[in-house]
């Protein structure tokens, strides 16, 4: 026969330590990184805008990238002007389009805007036949009291692969298109990059791993012994980081100089992969043109 | 030994394939002749009945399929003759990268005249032409004539000297519209009896790029002039040059083959370093996992015997001593 005391004893302490390991295993969290900050000026900043993103990596991770890409808008003669402001835009040569007459209604999709656009069309076909796969987004976003759906179709991951990073720079290989309710629409094109022609733009970049903090600034900036690099050198939108340990934090800030991000606006897109593997869904900012 | 051939021809054909790479994609030739498909028809129609170019060859009427074409990695060669300068505006930053990457390109008439291409007349087709001359040749046609300057693939089958029909050609010239040679990474292969400027310019990438520029090439769209284009590319002499051009830039550079070798082979193996980037990943997870489960344990068997201790000796042994 056990003693009541005994048994007493070693349920209360079975008790009692199962709360505390409770209390630890529920304390971690089940998410490799965590994103901190993602800042951005809301419409076209006209003066000095400074773009933030920012995470803390919440376990040891093998290779992290963070892959920036900025899409503007190309006008055709034919869309609406869904960005309320837009002033100025990129115009698209009409004999760029499949139909020049085409027109979109309600339930048309973005597939059906970007089926119209001869060059994107001519190059999914080609790479379609080579295997050549892109990345492909679907999103609905709210604008302006819009309802968008928007579809991003990515090529530079795969060309980057097969040409090499350099190979991408300033390469049109990112196609985008919104519709909204009524077939008001966007085309969008852009690159992998932080922002449109960063060479020409930004005035710093700074990129910080923990306590490795490397800024770039514009070449002509650069002296010896300076402790900056030149922008020339900066990653063109994809940054990777290895051997990440649980808890460093990796920010991307940069500085650009006002009134040179294209008048329509600007759709930045925030992608981080963890291990190859795409974290949660791509961060999409929308920079509006200024009101007028 | 009927056996002993079958199989001997099963190993044959094997290795066949594999020196032929199968799966690779066929090489592809670009045309571009802007507003006029016609002539882009017929120059294709060139590249097609040359049996020593074996490539797909296809024509495109949009400058911005240019810029996606310098993208694909089975673009061998990329042809351009252009007329004006809205035609070549924004070629030059894929155009430059495509020639350093190791492409193949062979450009005619105003992608070689600075003021319509900028520095793609400098650095891609490295004519630095700023004037154009439009006198007859010493024949008072409306041609040029080609001097060979050195041998070269590109003269292989042709005369020292020959006339091709032409409207003009854009040069470097001085202030009196002399010719004035611009240094530069490029070979002179034919000049211009009159003008003394270069008609036909080779130039190779440090990566095995190609470009053969041709600023004397310039015809018109109408049948009833001498120089239409129609008339230029029935001369045997224009084939021979045009083709043989087409053939060392394409042939030559190094980027089809460097890029699309194995192109199969390489986007499986890009899946591949993703897989084994995640199953590493999993396995340290699972490593992770086990370790802090095993603290768990150590920490949870700690926990109990901590707690008897303080129940027994701080509440049961005062409990028992009163």
């Amino acid at each position: 026969m056990i003693d009541k005391r005994v048994l007493g004893i070693a349920i209360v302490s079975i008790l009692l330590a199962t709360l505390l390991i409770l209390t630890i295993a529920g304390d971690i969290s089940d998410q490799p990184i965590e994103i901190l900050e993602n800042e951005y000026p809301m419409t076209v900043p006209r003066g000095e805008a400074t773009f933030t993103f920012s995470l803390i990596a919440r376990e040891d991770i093998e290779n992290l990238q963070i892959r920036f890409t900025s899409l503007s808008p190309r006008r055709t003669e034919f869309d609406q002007a869904m960005w309320v402001g837009a002033a100025t835009a990129w115009t698209l040569d009409t004999r760029g389009l499949v139909d020049d007459k085409k027109e979109y209604q309600a339930g048309d999709t973005p597939e059906d805007i970007l089926a119209n656009v001869v060059k994107f069309v001519w190059f999914q076909n080609r790479t379609e036949a080579l295997g050549i796969e892109p990345e492909t987004y679907e999103r609905t976003m709210r604008v302006e009291n819009q309802e968008l759906q928007t579809t991003i179709i990515d090529y530079s991951p795969v060309i980057e692969y097969m040409s090499g990073k350099e190979s991408t720079a300033d390469m049109p290989l990112i196609y985008g298109a919104m519709i909204n309710e009524t077939g008001g629409y966007l085309y969008l094109e852009g690159f992998s990059d932080v922002i449109i022609n960063p060479i020409r733009n930004i005035k710093m970049l700074t990129v910080t791993q923990s306590d490795n903090q490397t800024t770039y600034i514009p070449d002509d900036l650069v002296w010896e012994g300076s402790g900056r690099m030149p922008l020339s050198t900066a990653p063109r939108g994809v940054f990777e980081f290895t051997s990440v340990k649980k808890d460093d934090t990796i920010t991307v800030i940069f500085s650009m100089e006002p009134n040179l991000i294209p008048g329509p606006g600007l759709l930045q897109m925030i992608r981080v992969y963890v291990d190859g593997d795409l974290f949660d869904v791509p961060r999409i900012n929308l920079i509006l043109p200024p009101e007028t | 030994m009927r056996r002993i051939i079958l199989s001997s021809l099963v190993v044959f054909l094997f290795a066949c394939s594999i020196a032929q790479g199968e799966g690779d994609p066929e090489p592809n030739i670009i045309i571009f002749t802007a507003g006029d498909p016609v002539f882009a028809g017929m120059l294709a129609d060139l590249i097609t009945q040359d049996d020593r170019i074996d490539s797909e060859v296809e024509v495109v009427s949009n400058p911005e399929v240019i810029i996606m074409a310098s993208l694909l990695p089975n673009t061998e060669c990329i042809v351009i003759y252009s007329d004006h300068k809205d035609q070549v505006n924004g070629l030059y930053t894929s155009l430059s990268l495509y020639l350093q990457q190791g492409g193949g390109l062979v450009g005619m008439r105003e992608v070689c005249y600075e003021p319509s291409a900028l520095e793609l007349a400098e650095e891609v087709f490295p004519v630095f032409a700023n004037d154009s001359n439009r006198n007859p040749n010493s024949k008072g046609k409306r041609a040029r004539t080609y001097i060979m300057e050195n041998q070269h693939e590109v003269t292989s089958g042709l005369p020292e000297t020959f006339d091709l029909l032409s409207m003009g050609t854009y040069i470097s010239a001085d202030d009196d519209g002399n010719y004035l040679p611009v240094p530069g990474d490029y070979e002179i292969v034919y000049r211009d009896e009159v003008s003394n400027s270069p008609l036909l310019v080779t130039h190779e990438s440090e990566k095995g790029g190609r470009s053969v520029s041709m600023p004397g090439i310039w015809c018109v769209n109408n049948q009833r002039v001498d120089v239409y284009y129609g008339n230029l590319v029935a001369e045997d002499n224009f084939v021979r040059l045009f083709t043989n051009s087409v053939l060392w830039a394409a042939k030559g550079s190094t980027r089809y083959d460097t890029i699309s070798t194995n192109l199969t082979a390489k986007l499986e193996n890009s899946d591949q370093e993703k897989d084994e980037l995640r199953r590493r990943a999993e396995e340290a997870d699972k490593d992770r996992a086990n370790q802090r489960l095993i603290l768990l344990i150590i920490v949870w068997g700690t926990g109990i015997v901590v707690c008897v201790l303080v129940i027994w000796k701080l509440v049961l042994a005062p409990v028992e001593t009163a």
